[in-house]
């Protein structure tokens, strides 16, 4: 249980951005900037941010769909980074991803079937026609959907429909690890409810671990057991779900959670007043010096525009990354354990 | 009695001509926006929100719809029966809307300025005095509007091209857009959606406080149920094309009558965590084959007999606070 499954180490994602004339590169989009974390096996962690904060980005080079520039990825003890081709294979099997919009990620010519079987014919895995057969029907049945579906195409099917078949076709190798980006912001809450719902159980079920992207902050309370909050490509604050909610450290995911709009007055009440004077997330091709969010955070002090705080653990599980908080917190309880250099800290998640 | 309403909409039904047969989209919508009130519109996907958005602005095309049944009356007037020029006028100066994605209802070939520019000159020609205002003024009536929907820098704005401007940036051009004629009402179709959430808080904070200033009417449409909450005074609820319940946004939202509103509700993730409900069997109905009676029946748990048989009245439950289902019917009420 404890166990991890992927260690992340410092991993950072640039895209060049070149000119129109000879496509000279003229600059850099930081989308990770050395990120670390790790996932246990059979753990939902989630990583929340606004659009262009990375998680996206994370989410793909995880799986190798894009290559890291720096940085390590250590899934199941083998580093993914310097996988060829043939043993990328074998983690592609391990590894899968659903995508935010099932309409735009479903082949609108292909049957249901053709689409959850070509994984099953890339890796080999079934020998014949009936074996695969049989394996489709299982997995549709997984996602509660019946068999008749298989020689349907994706435009008869709903919204929530589609995003089941999206993760049947996740299922369809037996993976241990799914990248789930965005999977119900597309839907109805009503719809979403159900594909959360499935999504849970054969969590449980299978005992796989999910990397659950968002930007819903409510959804992720209820679905993440832990949880990263991403601003300009790094990690800001990594708690225990329930930790990060009810203690939000970092002004901005303060400014976060209060911008979340609730339904009930127990949520109202629970939110903490937010720490933003406004203003909109950055470029990342050109981010602020110092900690990223000090232009629109109001506490901000001078440190804060030139130095970079680092992602300290100011409580058992609770990372920080702000110089303000971690300043407050080693006042009042002087517990705690100010990590100095990066590795250090890497270390440390890798230990846990 | 009459004036004290913005707009009244009266057993509205709307019907559309389709290859399939007849698709009964409305099926008698019924819902008030008092003068300075914020009233929700809230459903799902394809409940017929944006189809009474826009019979209210009289942009549908007849044919294809068809409107057997039914009365909008804005500002004392039928929209129904009002002639193209009318409608204009109506457009022109009384009535506004905000879309849901900024970058599709700005024009990308033209510089913001130019656009706004437009508008006023457009209101200006549609209002009765309908004099030829000078370039100055309608500068001036430009910078002013940007002005209040606090945008920095409005010389350079003014001059840059929608795709130059970040997505909170636009709506906030937007809005300027829709209240630079003075509007008394306003329609917003979903203004946060397409925006991250701490800037869509800040749009709908600066949204709620120009109305409130003002004291512009709206009727703000969406599927998100905390806008509602943080938003608006009162809300309707509509399933497939009916209200389901309507009363003050508090009352409802604590205590949710119809199984609809109630499961919609349960289907929220909350900030405060613990399990999310089952959501809400089935599906939306197909509107050529529309279930009879409450269109509700067939995915509700407390069903009755009579359900099936005939479409139920709003029904007062309690004060302010009216719901379409039977399971609150008094004797006497099926009559």
């Amino acid at each position: 249980m404890s166990e991890s499954l992927l260690v992340v180490e410092g991993l950072v994602k640039r895209f060049p951005v070149r000119a129109r004339t000879f496509h000279r590169q003229v600059g850099e989009v930081k989308a990770v900037e050395s990120v670390s974390f790790d996932i246990k096996s059979s753990e939902i962690f989630g990583l929340v941010g606004e659009s262009g904060s990375g998680k996206s980005t994370v989410g793909k080079t995880l799986l190798r769909i894009y290559k890291p520039t720096k940085g390590t990825i250590q899934f199941k003890g083998r580093d993914v980074t310097k996988l060829t081709k043939e043993t990328l294979r074998f983690f592609r099997q391990q590894a899968q991803m659903v995508f935010q919009d099932p309409k735009s990620s479903l082949n609108p010519r292909r049957t249901i079937k053709s689409t959850i079987e070509e994984s099953l014919i890339v890796h080999k895995v079934a020998k014949n026609g009936g074996a695969r057969k049989k394996i489709v029907a299982d997995r549709l049945a997984m996602v509660e959907l019946s068999p008749n579906y298989m020689y349907k195409y994706p435009s008869m099917l709903s919204g929530g429909q589609r995003q089941r078949v999206a993760i049947a076709r996740a299922l369809a190798l037996d993976p241990s690890f799914i990248v789930l980006d965005e999977p119900t912001s597309a839907l109805d809450v009503s719809v979403q409810a159900k594909v959360i719902r499935l999504l849970q159980r054969l969590q449980a079920e299978r005992q796989m671990a999910y990397l659950f992207i968002s930007h819903d902050l409510s959804l992720m309370r209820t679905i993440a057991s832990r949880t990263a909050v991403m601003y300009l490509g790094r990690i800001y604050e990594l708690a225990a779900t329930e930790d990060l909610f009810t203690n939000p450290l970092h002004p901005y995911t303060r400014t976060l959670i209060s911008a979340v709009p609730v339904v009930s007055a127990e949520e109202r009440q629970m939110k903490p007043k937010k720490q933003s004077h406004g203003g909109e997330i950055p470029s990342p091709i050109n981010p602020p010096s110092g900690c990223a969010f000090h232009p629109r955070c109001s506490l901000a002090k001078q440190v804060c525009a030139q130095k970079l705080p680092d992602l300290a653990e100011v409580m058992a599980g609770h990372f920080v990354r702000c110089h303000i908080a971690i300043d407050a917190l080693s006042a009042n309880t002087r517990k705690i354990h100010l990590v100095d250099s990066a590795k250090e800290a890497r270390n440390k998640i890798k230990r846990r | 009695m009459v004036d004290q309403y913005m707009l009244e909409i009266r057993d509205l039904y709307v019907y559309f001509r389709v290859y399939e047969g007849i698709s009964r989209v409305l099926d008698g919508v019924s819902l008030d926006v008092c003068k300075g009130e914020r009233v929700g519109l809230a459903g799902e996907t394809g409940c017929g929100k944006t189809v009474t958005m826009k019979t209210v602005m009289g942009a549908l095309r007849i044919p294809p719809a068809i409107i057997p049944k039914g009365e909008v009356i804005l500002d004392g007037q039928n929209v129904l029966k009002m002639s193209a020029k009318q409608l204009l006028q109506m457009k022109g100066t009384k009535v506004s809307m905000i879309f849901q994605d900024p970058m599709n209802a700005l024009n990308p070939v033209f510089a913001v300025g130019t656009q706004l520019f437009d508008v006023i000159r457009f209101s200006n020609r549609h209002t009765s005095n309908g004099g030829k205002l000078s370039k100055k003024e309608i500068l001036n009536r430009a910078i002013t509007a940007l002005d209040e929907v606090r945008l920095p820098d409005i010389k350079r704005i003014l001059n840059s091209y929608p795709l130059e401007l970040s997505g909170g940036m636009r709506q906030r051009v937007l809005i300027a857009m829709a209240l630079v004629n003075g509007p008394s009402f306003l329609i917003a179709d979903e203004p946060q959606t397409a925006l991250d959430v701490t800037i869509g808080a800040q749009i709908l904070d600066l949204l709620s406080e120009l109305v409130r200033t003002k004291g512009i009417s709206v009727l703000l449409i969406t599927h998100n149920l905390g806008v509602i909450q943080e938003t608006t005074e009162r809300v309707n609820i509509m399933y497939a094309g009916q209200v389901a319940e309507t009363a003050p946004t508090a009352l409802l939202f604590e205590n949710p009558k119809h199984p609809y509103s109630q499961g919609l509700l349960a289907s929220v993730p909350r900030l405060t965590g613990g399990e999310i409900a089952e959501g809400i069997r089935g599906m939306v109905p197909d509107y050529t084959a529309v279930p009879s009676g409450c269109r509700f029946h067939p995915r509700c748990d407390h069903a009755l007999p009579i359900c099936s048989q005939k479409k139920p009245p709003l029904l007062l439950v309690e004060p302010d606070h009216l719901v379409g289902c039977w399971l609150y019917a008094k004797e006497g009420d099926a009559e």
